[in-house]
Order: structure tokens, then sequence, then C-alpha cells
């Protein structure tokens, strides 16, 4: 009986073993695709923000340019040296999108109220939390215009603090999950 | 003495009325100073002026100081295109605005560029203005309508500024190569009271009327306009805007949501407009700029932006747990055997 008992119990938990480490090979596996697909995508942003560098800026167009490279709209990318990354930002936020590059959930960089959230991949936003109030970070649309900022806070919201992220008088939001899921790193900066 | 009271309740009573009225003069001021716009308009690609251009100015809202900066109240019958000026951004209001302004054949001022490509309308009245373009009726439209609000605050010098100019992007021409594209638009409503049997949409070619099409139950509030010719820009309004609502439009791909909401529910959420730019590829179905999922209120939750790790560290350490519990048990028996 104790040996029936014992082989289940060892069953099981090499069964509860073997779902954790192919959970942690799929992450890990989404993560690097997630780096490999913004890596390839960054050459296409940075082709086509050389090609519009020649138009004309309109200081009083306050809408962003966006561009569409593989079917999917761009504004930009974001520069944080600190994380040693550099990503394309999408136009429009869905779940589909946050798998391949941070997306504007709100505002603009030229109303200084750009939301941008992506995914705690590691490649991705997964190191937000480690930022330090001063941390450098820059943004550059799609016409070229680059905007430089430093971090001013690093908070823990509940997901439905969206009123908190929306025209807060900070010039750029970024935010995360945290680990668990069920919090958003936010991080809060000011233009230089 | 119980008179005397009374008297104190009164006089209580007129000076905070007195007071209320004061402050609500002050949040309400209005700005009554004479204002003007100033269109600079040139190639997009060389930089040149473009003269003989005439504009259409509408007047839609006049404009009051608050407390917090500048409001408008919308003048008759602009009340009745069922939008909300909360948002100057969405690039959806002009386009909306532009076709109720056509189908109801507003008054408006009609100037052109001089030879150096400006034009001034002046000695306005401070409140929020539509430009839109005039247009022949073959010619492309070549300035997309926009608004302008005028005054506009200075926010370094801390003052009005009466005098506003823009300068308007050029759409510059357009090859399609021939190819087609399409557009669909969904109905969404955001009410808890009874709905319309029924709305009209219509498709804008080059911000003309090109074709209608009614939505309702039986087509689940949703079409598709095929074979679009790229060669022109295509947008999508709301006819009439059902009494009690307010409209404002998401745009994602080559789909366009048409929302109303209540009007006592008041906001409205920034949208990406209607807008469609010839060449824009299919995407993959309806998004939203916020995809965060809403709450009971219609507020948008922060985005779920979490990759599903928690669980590993947990499964782990049960495993581990039963593994070693299983290994003790077995070996247990093993010794009893």
């Amino acid at each position: 009986m104790k040996r029936k008992v014992g082989i289940s119990l060892i069953a099981i938990g090499l069964t509860l073993i073997f779902c954790a480490a192919a959970l942690l090979i799929y992450n890990n596996y989404e993560s690097s695709r997630a780096k490999a697909q913004a890596d390839a995508l960054m050459g296409s942003i940075v082709d086509e923000i050389n090609a519009n560098q020649t138009a004309d800026i309109d200081p009083f167009d306050k809408e962003m340019k966006v561009v569409d490279i593989d079917g999917y709209g761009y504004i930009g990318y974001i520069s944080v040296p600190d994380l040693k990354i550099n990503l394309p930002v999408m136009s429009e936020l869905d779940q589909g999108r946050l798998k391949i590059a941070p997306c504007r959930y709100y505002g603009s960089s030229k109303t200084d109220n750009l939301v941008i959230a992506a995914h705690n991949y590691r490649s991705h936003f997964g190191y937000l939390g480690k930022l330090e109030i001063g941390s450098a970070i820059s943004f550059t649309d799609m016409e070229g215009e680059k905007k430089s900022y430093i971090v001013t806070s690093v908070e823990i919201l509940p997901p439905s603090d969206s009123d908190k992220v929306k025209d807060t008088g900070d010039d750029l939001i970024l935010y995360t999950c945290t680990y668990r899921g069920v919090s958003r790193i936010v991080v809060r900066c000011s233009e230089i | 003495m119980k008179t005397k009271g009374y008297a104190r309740l009164i006089a209580l009573m007129m000076a905070f009325l007195m007071l209320s009225l004061a402050f609500s003069v002050t949040a309400t001021a209005s700005l009554s100073k004479d204002a003007s716009i100033t269109l600079n308009i040139r190639d997009t690609q060389t930089g040149v002026p473009v003269p003989d251009m005439s504009f259409r100015l509408f007047f839609v809202a006049t404009a009051y100081e608050t407390a917090d900066g500048i409001d408008f109240k919308l003048v008759p019958p602009y009340g009745e295109a069922g939008v909300d000026l909360k948002n100057l951004q969405d690039s959806s209001l002009p386009i909306h605005l532009a076709y109720f302004a056509a189908s109801r054949s507003l008054e408006f001022a009609e100037k052109s560029t001089d030879k150096n490509g400006v034009v001034v309308f002046d000695k306005l009245t401070p409140g929020l203005y539509l430009i839109v373009p005039s247009q022949a009726a073959e010619d492309r439209c070549s300035v997309s309508p926009f608004v302008v609000s005028v005054p506009e605050y200075d926010r370094e010098s801390k003052q009005w500024i009466y005098d506003v100019s823009a300068s308007p992007k050029i759409n510059g021409d357009i090859n399609g190569e021939g190819k087609d594209t399409y557009i669909s638009v969904v109905k969404k409503w955001e009410t808890d009271g009874e709905i319309p049997e029924s709305i009209t949409v219509v498709l804008l070619r080059d911000f003309r009327e090109y074709a209608k099409i009614q939505l309702n139950e039986d087509n689940d509030w949703y079409y598709r306009w095929d074979g679009l010719s790229k060669n022109y820009v295509w947008n999508v309004v709301e006819s009439i805007v059902p009494d009690g609502y307010t409209v404002s439009y998401e745009t994602s791909s080559n789909t366009v949501t048409i929302i109303n909401r209540d009007t006592e529910e008041g906001t409205t959420e920034p949208g990406t407009g209607p807008g469609i730019e010839p060449g824009t590829e299919p995407g993959e179905g309806t998004t939203r700029p916020s995809d965060g999922g809403e709450d009971d209120d219609g507020k948008d939750d922060l985005a779920d932006t979490g990759q599903l790790n928690w669980p590993v560290p947990v499964l782990a350490t049960a495993g581990l747990l039963l593994f070693s519990i299983g290994w003790a048990v077995l070996n247990l028996g093993k010794k009893e055997g």
C-alpha cells in the first residue's frame, strides 16, 4: 500500500516539475522570440525614420506619424540605456501586438503625455523596476524627432488605476506587469 | 428677539448667495477680445507657398475661461452634431463636424490664400472654429478639415494668445497603383437604455459623401465596403447622431468602430479618428488604443502585460515536495517490508 502511495506521489511530483520546466522553457522561448522580432524591426524603423527625415515637420501637427511595417503601425522607438534596450513602439495596443513590441497605451510624444506599455519579457520591460530616479530614457518618433527624459519616479499601481497614468503632467510614462502579474510597475519621466 | 434671529439668518443666506455668484462668474469668465486665425499654406514637399487656395471657416463653439483653462459651448445648431469637445486632438472630430456642416449647408466665411500662401480670418469671437478647404466638384481635397481654438494659452508667458497661426499639412498626390482597399464599420452602443432600430453611416471619399448604409440588428451592426481605390482618402461618419448620445470613432487598421454613448455619461475617450490613409494593410481585426479591458464603470484598466511566470516556482516547489514525500514513503515501505 505504502509503495503505491509513494510511487503515486513521486509521479505527481515529477509531473508538476515537468510542467514548471515546460512553462519556464516556453516563457524563455517567448522572450527570445520577442527580442529577435524587436531587433529585426529596429532596422526597418531606423530606415523609415531616415527616409522621413527629409520631409518638413509641421510644428502644428499634434498627430504622431504612424508608419506601417508588416501590417502594423509604428510611432517610433524607445531607448533605455540602463536596461540596454532599444525597442520599436506600436501605435495601438492589444495582446497580439504586445507579443511583438511595446505599444502606445495613451497620448502622444508631441503633446507630452505619451504612455507606453510593454510585456515583462526580459528583452522588453522585464527589468523596468530596476530603473532608478535620474535614469535616462529617450523616445524617437517616426519623423526623427528625439526627446530625452529622466526617470522621476518608479511606483507600483493596481491595474484599475488607469487615470493615474493619463494626462498626469508626466511627459512620458512606461509600465509593465509585476512578476506575479497582479500589479503594474509604473515609471514616470520628465523631459530634459 | 426672534425677528433679529431671522434677519441674521436671511443676511447670512444672502451673503452666501452673493459669494456663490461671484465664484461662478470668475469660474466662467467670458473671453471678449477679438481673435484671428492665420493659415500658412505651403507645399509639404517643396516648401513653396500655395496661392489661391480657398478655405471655409465655421464658428462651432464659443469659448469661456474656466479655473482650469478654457472650455467651449457649442453654438446652435452644432449642439445637434452629437460631438464631445473634451478631446480636441481627436482627428475624427473635424471630419464629423465638416460632414455635419456640409449636410446642413451651415453658414461660413470664405477666404483664399494670397501669393505668399497666407490667409487671415480676423475679428473673430473667441471660440472653436472648423476650417475646411473649399472643393470644386471634381477637385481632390488636399487639406484635411481641422479645428482651431482661439485664444490659445501660452504656458511660458502665462498669457492668452488671441492671434493664432496654423500650417495644415497638404495631402500629397496619392498613388495607390490601382490597388483596392476596404473599410469595415462596426457600431457599438455604450448605454443601459434603449437604442434606435438603426443608424445611417456615410462613406466619405476625399471628405465628400460617396455611399450610405444602414446598420441594424439584421446586419449585426456591421458592414464592409470592398473595392475602394487606394487613390483616395476614405472615412466614415455617422450621418445623424441619435438624440441623447455623443459619437466617437476608433480606428484599427481598416476597421472603424462608431461608438454612441449616453450624453449623461459625459466623457469621451480619446479616439484615433476615422481616417484611413490609402496604403494601410489589414491587421488583426478590431483593436483599441487601449485594450486593457474595462471595469463596470466602463473605465479602461491598465493593460495586462505579464508573462505567466508565477506558476513556475509554485509548480516546481510543489513538485519537489511531493516527490520528496513520495520518496520517503517508498523508502519507509521498503524498510518495513
